[in-house]
């Protein structure tokens, strides 16, 4: 299993090289166990009162 | 209008994943999770489809044109909530309108915040790619040219294709389709 992992990885990494290095990792703080719809639901739309800092911090723990 | 010849494909399953589980991204999918109104079916079927990825630890790529499309699409939407209509907000956009759009900075924020969260959903499995190579640019502005495709989505797709690669996560058919041979998936 880790075998496949491992071969299917370095086929990805074979691909993004055709890119000549300007395909990067987009580094971003690590979010804690948040859903991607909670994520979601912090967008504009219904964020009404949410306060920007909170978001911030919740992006940075 | 002439379809391309497209697979659509709605469900991410176990046996079902993108050729060499890579999947490159469209803003459309993201525009519908964050910006669309949250009882739009369209939203829910973003969310549930990005969530799977997250699930399926797929790989996702973007050309870094994406950042630039949703803050230009983030902006107008909105605009569009105190001027009413979408070609008013472009109007006062243009206009580079203090008065109008100061109250909403703190909205793009948020959906900027947003879109953030969900890419570090992805880590290292996250590729963002800068399109400066030449084969992009000039197949792109043949794409434009040969399909009427407007810069941000002729970019998308030329970096897809610049890897050899054919699977796009999208939400906007209309454009999308018009080029041959391209998996579209979360069709809607």
């Amino acid at each position: 299993m880790e075998e496949k992992r491992k071969r299917r990885e370095k086929q990805i990494e074979s691909i993004f090289k055709l890119y000549n290095g300007s395909a990067v990792v987009y580094h971003t703080p690590k979010i804690s166990s948040k859903s991607i719809a909670q994520i979601c639901s912090s967008g504009s739309h219904i964020a009404k009162g949410i306060s920007i800092n909170e978001l911030i911090n919740e992006a940075r723990k | 209008m002439k379809l391309g010849n497209n697979t659509f494909l709605k469900n991410l399953k176990k046996d079902n994943l993108p050729e060499n589980n890579i999947l490159f991204w469209d803003t459309s999918l993201l525009v519908a999770a964050i910006i669309h109104h949250e009882q739009s079916d369209m939203r829910k079927a973003a969310i549930d489809f990005i969530d799977r990825l997250v699930k399926e630890r797929t790989h996702v790529a973007f050309s870094s044109i994406l950042i630039d499309e949703f803050i230009y699409v983030s902006t107008i939407n909105e605009l569009k909530k105190s001027q009413g209509t979408k070609s008013q907000a472009k109007k006062a956009l243009e206009r580079k309108d203090n008065l109008v759009i100061m109250p909403h900075i703190k909205d793009i924020e948020n959906n900027m915040v947003a879109l953030n969260n969900i890419i570090s959903k992805f880590g290292t499995r996250l590729r963002l790619i800068i399109p400066n190579e030449a084969g992009i640019v000039t197949k792109a502005l043949e794409l434009q040219c040969k399909y009427r495709l407007d810069r941000a989505d002729s970019i998308h797709i030329t970096t897809m294709l610049f890897g050899s690669q054919r699977d796009i996560g999208c939400f906007d058919r209309h454009d999308f389709c018009k080029v041959d041979g391209i998996n579209i998936w979360c069709k809607y």
